[in-house]
């Protein structure tokens, strides 16, 4: 212990100094003293808090109460053994023991007893909330042990893991897109809060989440008011007036059926918005066919998202009618449009359309499933998951033409009733061409009759359309036995 | 870190003195630092694709079994043994052979959604069951074209679904394929290793905190924590810790029961919905976990009941679960299944999902022993796809078991055990079986040089129940 011993020897002074601190600790606050917490407290290596609360202890000698910590190789050969223990217990738990390693004082408090040891953890948790800022950071440097490489991560390096984790959900948002609009939203909800800065508070993403939902059907409805010339003032009044979440899903609807009410003018509209010429084709078809609306309101999403420009500044005019909430919504509609993806919007605005009214959307799900047009719908679905999103009319029915063929010779080939549903599915998805059909349907009957036997290129198309019609009457026992009369015919 | 065989040490007591000598109490010991590398790429998922089926998982675990296996039946029964696949088996008759082929175990009490629906009809419900064999079990050999029912030498209750095995014998009469002998693909020949230092260090693994019904966990688990972190102790105590290079915490930190085992009472001040227990005990993993970490390397792994996905593997719990705790460099989130080679040492473990589904459905019933016969099969999740949900893979099966391990473990396990694996070939693994810590309040402490392994149990003086830590 020579002159080294003596320059770490603790000073007099300073160790009256820190006995005089238990003492106002013990004796006056009342509290319970832990070797941690007051290694904590005063900044004070934890062997040397221990030494200190034993030091205290002796000098007090009944006014305090301890408890210890004994540690060691137990008798019976179990192992090992860490144990808090109360003064008067301490004999009796150090029996247990076949080797001690350690022995130290690890709370000196007035009580008598505790009566439960679990009130010491309060003592660290309390401490952990008082210094809520520098946790451990510092209380490590007060232990035993230091760890040189337990270091920080680079701010870079948390970012990128929680980049991953953005990427991840993502990736599952796409993926389980189809599936259902439930897991859908949480994934979304989760988006949300990262795009929001990781830290956000559900309230907070609750909230934004709402501001969407009224926001995109908004979206939707400013579109059919595009599509409507005349229309769209009405529509913004209406919108204003329906802020809320689900009234906006609700107006997006009731404008849907509104639709049909001036189909010409729509037609129109499309066109010199830029749509092909086919597409404007399509809407015509579709608005005339009002009892249809499941498939056209896809559809006409589709175009009202390729028109995203167009719909923003939709929704920035609108929106600055709604005044103080508007301006709001604003922001956020030019946050999220900009930010993400032409799929992402998809996505949202399909999910939008399920977080602010699930009953409805599945409702129309059950209902396309159900209804006379079943065919149709998963065709259309199919076409909303991809990227790009098709030119629906004129695509829909080029393709429509060539598997109606097929399915033709398919169906001779096989004789089988199977069959003959397939052939009704691509069937129905060409109808969207009623004009023509109607005018047609007489003229065709003759002609298909004649088709099956021959097969040849340039009558395909004709059968074709003749064909739709057919099913456009919601007539598919008809084609059936047109059919199936031809196919005797054929025979015979 | 205390040694199972430690006398007194010469510092135990002497905190209970004055602090007159700084020099020696205030030592400050630096952790001890040691090589780590992940060996876990398998269990990462890099894609989801739910659409495939299982069959492939098992179409590619025979033909990589098969080559483990065809080397262990020419050692055991010779070089001139004939393997034969089943189709060929018309043409040996009566003479041995040896077919090769996964085990399907058909089991009358196996749950089937089939059977839970035809039995709707009946009025009497079934009683809910936890074990699923029965004496009618029935043994199944399938390779890649055919299937042979099993009998003879082959007992079937020690055996699982989805179990790589070699028999031995011939086809009778009947068309059932009589067994003499068997083999298991076993575990593959050591890897000589040298070992970097001689100096002892060590792993620390614990298990099932299950915060979300903690309790009384509380004072012990913050006694694990400060006793890792060197603020327990004497010095010497201290200076042993140092050694501790990792903690591997295997799997149910956040959750250790499924929510109908609970035990609940009324939470009377806050409405107690399954969430928001669960984001508690999340960020109360957070607090353990980020002292942890300002002082040593964690590995944490999901287990069945964590917030990570529920099929094997699973995949590691996310970094914003731990917004403290993820600053540091030194937690490290990985998989379950996990495999790392640590100072040379090559560990293995799961969270103990594979150990209980098997005890399930065969009557091996002691842990311990269904580990070792995991490790004999070569196979970490041998019920892997049947009963025990996992990815659809389609060209690996990443939980055979390739390289031999020198410590393989399993999780959440209902008492300590562990037990040394000495192999034909002179393979040495170090079993053990991780107590859930939320019961018997201990880890396990395994020496990496030496293999040796101890538990340590925290207690409190009133929280000992009865004999906690056996």
């Amino acid at each position: 212990m020579g002159g080294m011993g003596a320059m770490v020897e603790m000073d007099v002074g300073s160790l009256r100094l820190y006995l005089q601190n238990i003492e106002e600790y013990v004796m006056d606050e009342d509290k319970i003293v832990t070797y941690k917490w007051l290694s904590k407290n005063l900044d004070i290596h934890v062997n040397t808090a221990k030494q200190l609360l034993y030091t205290f202890a002796t000098e007090q000698k009944d006014d305090v109460h301890l408890t210890y910590l004994v540690g060691g190789v137990l008798c019976d050969g179990t192992g090992c053994k860490i144990q808090i223990v109360r003064q008067e217990d301490l004999e009796k738990a150090k029996a247990e023991f076949k080797a001690l390693t350690s022995e130290h004082v690890y709370s000196v408090q007035k009580a008598r007893t505790l009566p439960d040891l679990g009130a010491l953890y309060a003592v660290d948790v309390h401490m952990r909330d008082e210094n809520e800022d520098d946790k451990s950071v510092s209380c490590a440097r007060l232990s035993a042990i230091t760890c040189s490489h337990s270091v920080l991560r680079q701010q870079e390096e948390i970012e990128r893991l929680r980049q991953k984790a953005r990427a991840a959900t993502s990736a599952v948002d796409g993926k389980q897109w189809p599936t259902g609009p439930s897991v859908n939203k949480r994934a979304k909800a989760l988006n949300n809060k990262e795009v929001a800065t990781g830290d956000a508070s559900k309230v907070e993403s609750g909230s934004k989440k709402e501001l969407k939902n009224s926001v995109i059907p908004a979206m939707f409805a400013a579109q059919t008011c595009k599509n409507m010339k005349d229309e769209k003032p009405k529509a913004a009044e209406t919108l204003t007036a329906k802020p809320k979440a689900s009234n906006g899903s609700s107006v997006f609807f009731s404008k849907q059926t509104e639709k049909p009410v001036k189909p010409k003018v729509s037609v129109s509209k499309d066109s010199a918005s830029g749509l092909s010429s086919k597409d404007s084709e399509g809407n015509k078809e579709e608005v005339k066919r009002a009892s249809k609306s499941h498939q056209e309101k896809q559809e006409d999403s589709q175009s009202k998202i390729k028109l995203s420009k167009n719909v923003k500044c939709n929704i920035t005019k609108q929106t600055e009618k709604k005044g103080g909430k508007g301006k709001s919504i604003n922001m956020d509609t030019n946050e999220l449009l900009p930010a993400k993806k032409r799929k992402r919007i998809l996505v949202i605005s399909d999910s939008e359309d399920s977080s602010g009214d699930d009953i409805l959307d599945r409702d129309d799900a059950e209902a396309s499933d159900s209804s006379p047009l079943p065919e149709v719908s998963p065709q259309l679905h199919e076409s909303n998951t991809d990227d790009v999103i098709p030119p629906t009319p004129e695509a829909e029915l080029k393709k429509g033409r060539k598997r109606v063929r097929k399915m033709k010779d398919k169906t001779f080939m096989e004789e089988d009733g199977y069959m003959l549903t397939c052939k009704e599915y691509v069937i129905e998805s060409c109808t969207d061409s009623e004009e023509e059909q109607t005018n047609e349907n007489e003229k065709k009957q003759p002609e298909e009759n004649c088709e099956p036997v021959k097969s040849d290129t340039p009558k395909s198309p004709k059968a074709v359309s003749k064909e739709p019609p057919a099913k456009k009457k919601s007539l598919r026992q008809k084609t059936k036995q047109a059919t199936l009369t031809n196919f005797f015919k054929k025979i015979s | 870190m205390m040694l199972q065989n430690a006398e007194s040490t010469s510092s135990a007591g002497k905190l209970l003195s004055a602090p007159t000598n700084l020099e020696e109490t205030e030592t400050v010991y630096s952790r001890v630092n040691c090589s780590y590398k992940s060996l876990s790429e398998r269990f990462g998922l890099q894609s989801k694709d739910f659409s495939r089926q299982f069959a492939h998982i098992y179409a590619v675990r025979l033909t990589k079994m098969r080559e483990l296996l065809t080397r262990r039946v020419r050692n055991r029964w010779g070089p001139d043994v004939r393997i034969r696949k089943l189709f060929e088996l018309q043409e040996e008759g009566s003479r041995k052979c040896v077919i090769l082929g996964t085990i399907f175990k058909h089991q009358e009490l196996k749950p089937s959604i089939l059977k839970e629906i035809s039995e709707e009809h009946q009025l009497k419900p079934q009683p809910p069951r936890t074990l699923f064999f029965d004496d009618s079990d029935q043994l199944i050999l399938e390779d890649e074209l055919q299937r042979i029912q099993l009998i003879g030498n082959l007992d079937v209750h020690l055996v699982v679904t989805g179990v790589v095995c070699a028999v031995l014998g011939h086809e009778d009469g009947d068309g059932k394929f009589l067994v003499d002998d068997y083999c298991w693909a076993g575990v593959s020949e050591p890897v000589q290793r040298p070992l970097q230092s001689t100096d002892d260090r060590f792993i620390v693994l614990l298990s099932g905190l299950d915060l979300a019904n903690s309790g009384d966990t509380l004072l012990p688990l913050q006694l694990f924590v400060d006793w890792i972190g060197g603020f327990l102790g004497d010095m010497g105590e201290q200076q042993h810790q140092a050694h501790a290079v990792r903690v591997l915490i295997a799997g149910n930190s956040v959750k250790g029961c499924a929510e109908h085992k609970t035990p609940s009472l009324p939470n009377t001040y806050k409405a107690n919905t399954g969430d928001s227990v669960i984001l508690d005990a999340t960020k109360l993993l957070d607090d353990f976990l980020v002292q942890l970490a300002s002082s040593i390397d964690v590995d944490i792994m999901p287990g069945e009941f964590d917030p990570s996905n529920h099929m094997m593997p699973q995949q590691p719990l996310h970094y914003c679960m731990f917004p403290q705790a993820s600053m540091y460099q030194t937690l490290h989130g990985v998989p379950n299944p996990y495999e790392c080679e640590i100072g040379e040492r090559r560990i293995l473990g799961t969270s103990g999902q594979p150990i209980d589904d098997i005890a399930r459905y065969c009557k091996l019933t002691d842990p311990i022993d269904i580990l070792q016969h995991t490790l004999e099969w070569a196979h970490l999740a041998p019920t892997c796809p049947d009963t025990l949900s996992c990815y659809p893979y389609y060209q690996e099966d990443p939980f055979i078991i390739s390289e031999c391990p020198d410590i393989y473990f399993a999780g959440n396990q209902p008492e300590f055990q562990s037990k040394l694996y000495e192999g034909p070939e002179g393979q040495r693994v170090r079993l053990i079986c991780i107590p859930a810590f939320s019961k018997a309040h201990s880890c396990v402490v395994v020496n990496l040089n030496n293999l040796d392994c101890y538990p340590v149990c925290f207690s409190t003086s009133d929280s000992m129940d009865p004999g906690p830590d056996k």
